[in-house]
């Protein structure tokens, strides 16, 4: 049974009550002061994490009617937001792929080929994940990945907490699934989540494709990054690894030749993720994921048993709720008072403006789930965005969620670093130590391609 | 014969506990109960993040949690098997025992069942405050127990702090 952390639920009712009983403020609607008052009261169970975060959505839904910032008709019919539908489309392919063995043998064909020496090793474990993490949720990828990373660690005879190799392994493995959650629509929900509020307010969108081509270089650099640092920074103690070798080869002889099922997981996978590419600006990606879903039904090669041991529900409450909540604070008018009486003050030019919000995002990102850093600060940061020529909506998209997705330094940031962290091979001090130059490089490569590659693209 | 309890755990390991451990026992001619936890706070806790904000099934979560414990009872194993070969060269009479559950709960039952005299635990430097807000599983060990605790405070290899044991 999840822990409640009851000073927390005291703490948020009270700042919703003050907020709620106090005089609206000059500028602020009576709308928009319930609007905020439902964003208090999500921002610290969110960053709290005192209730479970879909839940914290959920009451965000019943709260907007209840308080009076939106009309219950309205709330609710944003849960029906076809972000959501995409969503849910990519878990249900996601858990196909892990229910039918393809994802854990393509973990193992990249594993195979990087097994000849201890930085090979590292690289295959860092690329393998980064790869999945592009086609699957980053979270599914390092819950795959940590058994096998396990018993490579065992095999080997790594010692928890001493040994360069073992901090390193792991490390990798988190790291892999982080950088590659950026880089497609798929690897985490945040980034529909923000396209989403992006069409919502201002009935624009970014296509799968637009978003790969903006993103890429991003987790390019970062993958070389990862490679550096921990080279550097965890230099392998050893200089043989077939241990580990042997068993990633009786691993792979295990698998066995493909099976039928898995094949035509491949072939839906491969379709669906072909026809964002194609059609996804047409169609839309909402129709493809769903019709991709569904296909995998059709062919039997998915059960109704099998999605729902590996796809929690919760998905739908959290990002409706999410979206609801975004989008009562812009309709309102609670964020854009936050920008002019709270923010007002400062005068920013874009680039500042840029690094500002890159900077908060992925400060908070450490600290509170990544989709409620998006839903919390992409509202406020498009009122930011409006008020200083020269800024687009879509940049602000990916000053918010790129660097959202980007925590590399503690556990609690993201489950991959939690997962990495429960092998107790590596202390905090181990990940913040190299975390905090990833976090760092992470913002400085975003800055230069926000400055020098985006307007070449045409985003401006 | 009375006993000795060393505790051991996947964070709660520092080769100077084991070493003061048999110290302890041979001066005063007792027998060692080497004890490893597998702690089942860490995994639930990472298995109900998995479910809480990664939203995937139980099964993947059940995975992990399995995955997390097999390893730490691999571990386990492994270390009481060292605890006990250095026994058997010291000629000391020593007990091995594997703990599944909750940290303080599981010490303290092995401890009454083998109605051990006194306990030996390390932990991991922190400061206090930090122990405060976030608790402290052997400073619970230490309010609940019934016999003296010997608590080897886990100073890190890189910066070679004196070990500094105290008896509570």
């Amino acid at each position: 049974m999840p822990k409640v952390k009851t000073p927390f639920l005291i703490l948020a009712v009270i700042v919703t009550l003050i907020i709620l009983l106090s005089p609206a403020p000059a500028g602020l609607s009576r709308e928009g002061q319930a609007a905020l008052a439902v964003f208090a009261i999500c921002f610290i169970l969110w960053t709290t994490g005192a209730l479970p975060l879909s839940v914290t959505s959920l009451l965000a839904i019943a709260l907007l009617p209840l308080f009076g910032a939106l009309d219950a008709g309205q709330a609710f019919a944003l849960f029906g937001n076809r972000a959501v539908f995409f969503i849910l489309g990519a878990f249900i392919l996601a858990a196909a792929m892990m229910s039918s063995g393809l994802s854990a043998r393509v973990a193992l064909f990249f594993l195979k080929r990087f097994e000849k020496s201890p930085k090979r090793l590292l690289s295959g474990i860092i690329l393998s994940c980064a790869f999945m993490a592009m086609w699957m949720p980053a979270h599914a990828v390092a819950a795959l990945m940590f058994p096998i990373v396990l018993e490579i660690a065992s095999a080997l005879k790594l010692e928890p907490r001493f040994s360069n190799y073992g901090k390193a392994i792991f490390l990798c493995m988190a790291w892999g699934c982080v950088i590659g959650g950026v880089a497609t629509l798929l690897g985490g929900a945040r980034n529909p989540l923000a396209i989403a509020l992006l069409r919502e307010k201002y009935n624009l969108a970014i296509g799968f494709t637009g978003w790969m081509y903006a993103v890429f270089p991003i987790p390019l650099v970062l993958v070389l990054a990862v490679h550096l640092f921990i080279f550097r920074f965890f230099a392998p103690e050893i200089d043989n690894v077939k241990p580990a070798r042997e068993l990633i080869e009786s691993k792979v002889r295990d698998l066995g030749p493909m099976s039928v099922t898995e094949k035509k997981v491949l072939v839906i996978m491969l379709g669906t993720i072909g026809a964002w590419i194609g059609l996804g600006d047409r169609v839309g990606l909402a129709p493809i994921g769903i019709l991709g879903a569904s296909t995998l039904f059709v062919v039997q090669a998915l059960t109704w048993s099998d999605v729902e041991r590996y796809v929690n529900w919760g998905v739908i409450l959290m990002y409706g709720g999410a979206i609801a909540l975004a989008a009562a604070l812009e309709i309102t008018g609670a964020a854009k008072w936050i920008v002019t009486y709270v923010l007002g003050f400062v005068e920013l030019s874009p680039f500042v403006l840029i690094s500002f919000v890159a900077l908060i995002s992925i400060a908070l990102t450490e600290a509170m789930s990544n989709a409620a850093v998006v839903a919390l600060v992409l509202p406020i940061a498009f009122e930011l965005g409006d008020s200083v020529p020269g800024v687009s909506p879509i940049i602000m998209v990916f000053s918010v969620a790129l660097p959202a997705g980007l925590a590399f330094s503690l556990p609690i940031g993201t489950p991959p670093n939690a997962i990495a962290y429960s092998a107790r091979y590596h202390r905090i001090r181990d990940s913040v130590k190299v975390g905090v130059l990833l976090n760092l490089t992470a913002i400085g490569v975003f800055l230069l391609v926000a400055r020098f590659y985006w307007p070449r693209i045409g985003i401006y | 014969m009375s006993k000795v309890m060393l505790i051991l755990s996947p964070t709660r390991h520092n080769p100077k506990s084991v070493d003061l451990a048999f110290s302890l026992v041979r001066k005063t001619k007792r027998s060692l109960v080497a004890v490893f936890i597998v702690d089942t706070k860490v995994s639930d806790a990472i298995s109900g993040r998995i479910v809480d904000i990664g939203f995937l099934g139980d099964r993947v979560s059940t995975q992990l949690k399995n995955a997390i414990l097999s390893d730490y009872e691999t571990r386990g194993k492994r270390e009481l098997h060292e605890v006990s070969e250095r026994a058997r060269e010291l000629g000391v009479e020593c007990e091995t025992v594997i703990g599944r559950g909750d940290f303080v709960e599981e010490s303290l039952r092995i401890a009454s069942e083998n109605k051990v005299e006194d306990i030996i635990v390390s932990r991991a430097e922190r400061s206090n405050i930090s122990r405060k807000i976030f608790g402290s599983a052997v400073n619970q060990l230490l309010e609940r127990s019934p016999c003296p605790v010997m608590v080897v405070n886990d100073s890190s290899v890189e910066n070679h702090e004196e070990t500094n044991a105290h008896t509570s």
